[in-house]
């Protein structure tokens, strides 16, 4: 019999709580020792997942009044100006962005939001969007991102063309 | 700090990739093309009338020779921007293009 455990148990680190994995009931009536069944009477479907890979600052962002999660909306502005959406704020990830090299490549699957990432930078180096930064970002809990943050990005003596 | 940069922000995954490949090839090139010409319609108050006649000489048949002629034009009109130290021009604190 499968038991989706549903309950939630406190991480290691204490900090978080993480969901329990899918377990594996082993059957009393199988030919197993009462020590082995014991020892494995609920095995793990799915490690636990200690760790999470997120940063800590990164968090969920609503607009207003939570509505929906909006579904291939990756114009940035748009999901800022509609009230009720809710996404994931990465801006804490623009200076470490520009920390990186001058060209980068992102190979991530469909629907990890590639695109409004993308959509996301251009609101925030476009100059003709100056104007809209407080607009734009200030809701997302920034600071704002000075100069000595974004250093060494791309400059306009850096593009190489190659035929 | 932001507005730094100016956008040049290539789509291609709206490109027809079947075959054959000329087809293909003839998309891909539209669509340098009309991304070109959309940045140029953006920034052209922005960069001025040098950056306008250079942008002129865009060839329908040869975007890379376009994209070369783009960032030339824009490298020549930034350099102006700083040179004249004009610390009220909106682009003078731009560093260049930033390419998505």
């Amino acid at each position: 019999m499968m038991r989706i455990g549903n309950s939630l148990r406190p991480s290691l680190r204490g900090l978080r709580v993480i969901p329990i994995s899918p377990t594996l009931r082993i059957s009393p009536h199988t030919s197993i020792d009462a020590h082995h069944y014991a020892r494995v009477q609920q095995v793990a479907l799915v490690a636990p997942r200690i760790y999470s890979t997120a940063p800590l600052s990164s968090k969920l962002v609503v607009s207003g009044e939570l509505s929906n999660f909006p579904l291939g909306l990756s114009n940035f502005r748009k999901l800022r100006e509609f009230p009720g959406l809710a996404y994931f704020d990465k801006t804490s990830y623009i200076p470490v962005i520009a920390r990186g090299p001058s060209v980068q490549l992102f190979c991530r699957p469909r629907r990890f939001g590639k695109s409004l990432t993308i959509s996301m930078l251009r609101y925030f180096h476009g100059v003709e969007f100056r104007n809209q930064y407080d607009q734009l970002f200030k809701v997302c809990g920034r600071k704002k991102l000075f100069a000595y943050n974004l250093c060494g990005y791309i400059t306009y003596t850096r593009i190489r063309i190659s035929t | 700090m932001p507005g730094q940069y100016l956008i040049l922000n290539f789509d291609f995954s709206q490109i027809d990739r079947s075959p054959p490949i000329e087809k293909a090839t003839q998309a891909l090139a539209q669509e340098i093309n009309q991304t070109l010409l959309q940045f140029k319609r953006t920034y052209v108050d922005y960069l001025g009338d040098s950056f306008a006649l250079e942008t002129s000489r865009f060839i329908n048949s040869n975007p890379v020779l376009n994209l070369r002629i783009l960032n030339a034009a824009v490298n020549n009109a930034l350099e102006d921007i700083h040179n004249k130290s004009d610390k009220n021009h909106p682009l003078f604190s731009v560093k260049g293009v930033c390419l998505f």
